[in-house]
């Protein structure tokens, strides 16, 4: 694949790239975010606000301070990072996996907040009616719950996918600029930013960027407009 | 549908009001201040000179009531920020390509380019590392010592230590074996930091920043003749006084023994 629209391979890989990244980051923040978010809507525990506190924590901390604890959290040289080497030989940082765990812990707090407030608003008295009928808890949850929840369900994901799309100060600290592997999207314009003469490149890059964005926005009305629509 | 109750709209704009006077007038305090109190020069500096610009400034602010800020990065960002509006007064460049570029474009007075210091080409690794190199030539299996890791590296696009990394490698016909394992960094000393953070296990920085950290230690030193002489390129960008008085001051006697404390040669 040589020149599609004047992209040159590793332009083309970094758009790419950015896709995989933010599907992946989506694929996996919905499951633990539904969970999550159901816990601290139905439940009260004790340290439930510290808890609310570390999961908004990426949310409020400058994404590179997030980058660089994931580094010292997940790192090389970190007990976690350790164990995963020598049990597995897997090494997380500088990785693709690596900005795939960034892109999560920066959109995670997101998600959570809109699946959360979708759940509290569901109405408990037909859990409630639904287990009284013979439904098991998981049933209920994935037929009653999740089908009330979803508006709230599918923006919070999608909030997450674009996050994730603009992710750039945790990824290039914990996942590093290596082209092809982790070199997104925003990290390659960044990078094309700092060659003096790669003016064009990077405007390139900037125009896809926002041509993303704004599909990706596109879709998303469109599907919350049918939702709605197939409600009424 | 009004949302908002007249009292609220008075109350929210007084406020606004006030709050933008405020902001006015402590900037105009501030110019005031500002052209009272002392000369100021910015200079953009390569990365690798943080430490020893920084005595210099000092050094130097002990003689003359100058403030001096420093803008600190990879030559080539710098260049790309001077091309774009920066106006420092000074530009000392690691290489002598960046300054070129911006000569070419018009922003050195003069076109006077001098050669403030130079420095040497190091292979690293961290504290701990078992790794032993005892020379650097065609023959150093470079891509087995690194194994399915990664060698840390300015990127060879902008960064004037991942240039010259470059060239060496080339030069002893190992860069084709390494190239798809190298971890680009913005600049030299976050290419340092990750050798530090013992994140890789071999990294090229120049020895003056091997030095000053003590969380690596130099394998051995690349052969000058394996890429261009690293020569410290400096030039002023206007025609202040100020300016012109410190450029002269980095190459004079006094601060002779601060560069070389530092490792830089003359």
């Amino acid at each position: 694949m040589t020149e599609w629209l004047g992209f040159d391979d590793f332009e083309m890989q970094a758009i790419i790239l950015s896709v995989k990244v933010a599907i992946y980051c989506s694929l996996i923040s919905l499951p633990i975010a539904l969970l999550v978010g159901y816990k601290m809507a139905r439940y009260n525990f004790y340290g439930k606000p510290l808890v609310e506190s570390i999961i908004h924590l990426p949310l409020v901390m400058p994404p590179v301070t997030t980058g660089y604890l994931l580094l010292l959290l997940l790192g090389s040289n970190s007990l976690l990072g350790k164990w995963l080497f020598t049990t597995f030989g897997i090494k997380l940082a500088f990785s693709f996996q690596a900005a795939v765990i960034a892109s999560v812990f920066v959109s995670f707090p997101l998600i959570v907040r809109s699946v959360r407030t979708a759940m509290e608003m569901v109405d408990t008295g037909l859990e409630e009616a639904s287990l009284m009928l013979g439904a098991g808890k998981l049933k209920t949850f994935f037929r009653v719950t999740v089908p009330l929840a979803v508006p709230g369900i599918v923006s919070g994901t999608i909030l997450a996918f674009a996050r994730s799309l603009g992710e750039f100060g945790a990824t290039i600290t914990f996942a590093g600029n290596i082209q092809g592997e982790t070199q997104t999207l925003p990290l390659a314009i960044y990078a094309n930013m700092q060659v003096p003469g790669k003016e064009n490149a990077t405007l390139r890059l900037v125009i896809v960027s926002v041509i993303i964005s704004f599909v990706a926005m596109a879709l998303s009305e469109w599907f919350i407009k049918r939702m709605k629509h197939d409600r009424n | 549908m009004r949302i908002l109750h007249d009292g609220l709209i008075k109350t929210l704009s007084i406020i606004l009001f006030l709050y933008v006077v405020f902001l006015s007038c402590s900037n105009e305090s501030k110019r005031k201040a500002n052209s009272e109190k002392q000369d100021q020069i910015t200079v953009y500096a390569a990365a690798s000179l943080t430490n020893v610009l920084s005595e210099i400034i000092d050094s130097f602010r002990q003689e003359h009531n100058v403030e001096v800020k420093l803008n600190i990065g990879s030559s080539g960002t710098l260049a790309r920020q001077i091309v774009q509006g920066g106006e420092p007064d000074i530009y000392i460049s690691a290489n002598k390509q960046w300054i070129d570029y911006i000569d070419s474009s018009g922003y050195i007075a003069n076109s006077l380019k001098l050669v403030v210091a130079r420095n040497e080409l190091v292979l690293i690794a961290p504290l701990n590392s078992s790794i032993k190199v005892p020379a650097i030539d065609n023959s150093l299996d470079i891509s087995s010592l690194i194994g399915s890791d990664r060698i840390s590296i300015g990127n060879p696009e902008h960064v004037p230590a991942g240039i010259y990394a470059k060239q060496s490698l080339e030069y002893y016909k190992l860069f084709r074996s390494v190239e798809n394992k190298i971890l680009p960094a913005k600049d030299v000393r976050s290419a340092l930091m990750v050798v530090e953070m013992k994140e890789v296990p071999l990294g090229i920085v120049y020895r003056t920043d091997a030095q000053k950290s003590n969380k690596v230690k130099i394998l051995n030193t690349f052969p000058e003749v394996s890429h261009d002489s690293i020569m410290y390129f400096a030039g002023i960008c206007n025609n202040n006084k100020v300016a012109k008085e410190f450029f002269t001051y980095l190459n004079s006697d006094s601060t002779k023994t601060i560069w070389m404390k530092y490792g830089f040669k003359k």
